[in-house]
């Protein structure tokens, strides 16, 4: 019976290999996706393996084997210098907590599982791109030198212009002008890559981690017309009609216009909206899963503060109160 | 019932990018100069009560936009609802003085059927000898689109409370003679008095102080 599981195992690695061989770049992504997809079902796996193992069931050459595959299990962990420890913890409570990870790894492991494919086509694709701009710059450049000194200023590592992380930001925004010369630069594309680089720390990483959050956006998000952003306000839009009609209501009635605040939500990823400690874990989430996450995010906040918003009857206290709520969130959880 | 407010002016604040639009708003709504801000993306809005003559206050409803380009297709919206602009170009840039009549456009083609009274505003008068623009060559421009020009310095606090305020006046005299008035579904102006709202008017009353301090 393992035998069977480990040839399934290997059965979607080589699904993989044979879809990299014979699609073209376009079907990147849904291979990435079924990466990831493929490391869903290795964690499933692994649940059943430890199931088995915990089982009276098993004869001592079987429970043998069992012990081998979740160790080479692990191990494939390893290699991608990334762990969840599988066993639930819970806590004085006796509320399941979340395994311990660290986010630095999470965020590369991803960004590196997403990217896997390109990165074997174009091994050295960032230092090309950073030599193009020193022979070429993009009419972009212009707006990304403005902004270089006006990016997460609250935060000490881009507090100087001369600092380090400035400098990592102007390179990672440059080349990526050139990796996607149609969308250039489009202001808050700062914001992510300085999220990114405050997370992983290597500028390549951080570079590929913007590449990711522009192939996870939809088409259009970050282009000149902005065309996607703007769509998906009306799709939130009929969401939130459809999940809290009492707030659309009320925001009818008061002639409230939700986007003027969340069209930033989506944008940038919550960045500057949600405290650092919620914002990376929502980030975690919306990089392994995508726009979706989002959107639930987002319902989530105007449900956590339905009920405050309700009681507010003037427009310009309830735009007041819209601004900042979501910096006063602190429970994760 | 003594009205806390006479109208409600709701405004819109225009030009290219890092002219320092959220700067100049920053220093007239909470009388503080950042030395950096954040570029905004998207709209952004502020609220602060003007005094216009003794007892005849008059809130403003300020609205903060992105100056990249690509965002203009969000912000055109709020063109509509605005009764009043001010046009921003920073004076030791003179490409944002020469992008000036490319926005006067934008906001005149999206503004129909109303109108929005504009004020043009050469910002960081405090950086003078970097400047780019001369004063006579913005009136001069200025009073070929029939408007005032005022020179500004968030930094310095120069004439910040001119601009809002003469704009705020300009706007009150047409909606005295009437050249302006209350449209239902139309947010540019909006009269204080509201009877049946008393408890949110006191919550007003609260908040514009502090605003004031």
């Amino acid at each position: 019976m393992s035998g069977r599981l480990w040839e399934g195992y290997c059965f979607h690695q080589l699904l993989c290999f044979v879809l990299i061989l014979t699609l073209n770049l376009s079907f990147v992504l849904q291979c990435a996706y079924l990466e990831a997809k493929n490391c869903q079902i290795e964690s499933k796996y692994l649940v059943v393996l430890r199931r088995l193992q915990e089982s009276k069931g098993l004869d001592s050459s079987q429970q043998e084997m069992v012990k081998r595959l979740i160790e080479d299990s692990l191990q494939g962990d390893k290699k991608d210098g990334f762990k969840l420890n599988p066993v639930s913890e819970y806590n004085d409570y006796g509320f399941k907590t979340i395994p311990d990870y660290e986010v630095e790894d999470v965020w590369r492991w991803i960004v590196r599982t997403r990217t896997q494919v390109y990165r074997k086509r174009n091994p050295n694709r960032y230092q090309e791109l950073r030599k193009h701009c020193e022979v070429s710059e993009h009419p972009a450049s212009r707006q990304i030198r403005l902004d270089l000194h006006r990016t997460l200023t609250s935060n000490k590592h881009f507090s100087s212009p001369t600092s380090d992380a400035v400098q990592k930001l102007q390179r990672i925004l440059l080349a990526f002008s050139w990796q996607n010369p149609n969308i250039g630069y489009c202001q808050g594309l700062n914001r992510l890559a300085a999220i990114a680089l405050l997370v992983l720390k290597d500028e390549e990483d951080a570079f590929c981690l913007v590449a990711v959050v522009e192939i996870i956006m939809p088409q259009d998000y970050y282009s000149k017309t902005l065309t996607a952003s703007q769509a998906d306000q009306r799709v939130f839009r009929d969401f939130l009609a459809e999940k809290m009609p009492r707030l659309t209501a009320h925001f009818k009635e008061h002639s409230i216009d939700h986007s003027l605040i969340t069209f930033n939500w989506f944008l940038v990823v919550f960045v500057e909206s949600l405290v650092s400690d919620i914002l990376l874990r929502v980030w975690d989430a919306f990089l392994y899963e995508g726009t979706k996450v989002i959107f639930r995010y987002a319902l989530a906040l105007f449900k956590y503060n339905e009920e405050d918003i309700l009681k507010i009857q003037d427009n310009l206290e309830i735009y007041q109160y819209l601004r900042f709520f979501t910096k006063t969130i602190s429970d994760g959880r | 019932m003594e009205a806390i407010w006479l109208y409600q002016f709701r405004m819109i604040v225009i030009g290219d990018s890092t002219v320092g639009k959220s700067c100049l708003i920053r220093r007239f709504t909470e009388g503080r100069f950042a030395q950096v801000s954040d570029p905004t993306v998207g709209v952004d809005f502020f609220s602060r009560l003007v005094e216009i003559e003794p007892g005849k206050r008059i809130k403003l409803q300020i609205w903060d936009t992105a100056g990249q380009e690509r965002f203009r297709s969000i912000t055109r919206a709020y063109y509509r609802n605005s009764v009043g602009g001010l046009l921003l170009f920073d004076i030791t840039n003179r490409r944002s003085f020469q992008n000036v009549h490319e926005w006067l456009e934008e906001a005149r083609s999206h503004v129909q059927p109303h109108q929005i009274v504009f004020v043009l505003v050469g910002h960081k008068c405090d950086l003078d000898g970097r400047r780019q623009v001369s004063r006579q060559e913005a009136e001069k421009l200025a009073g070929s689109y029939g408007m005032r020009y005022v020179e500004t310095s968030a930094r310095d606090a120069i004439n910040v409370e001119k601009a809002f305020t003469e704009l705020t006046r300009d706007i009150f005299e047409l909606v005295k003679r009437g050249d302006i008035t209350i449209q239902e579904g139309w947010e540019g102006v909006k009269s204080g008095f509201v009877p049946n709202v008393v408890h949110s008017s006191e919550e007003v009353l609260k908040s514009d102080r502090r605003c004031l301090c």
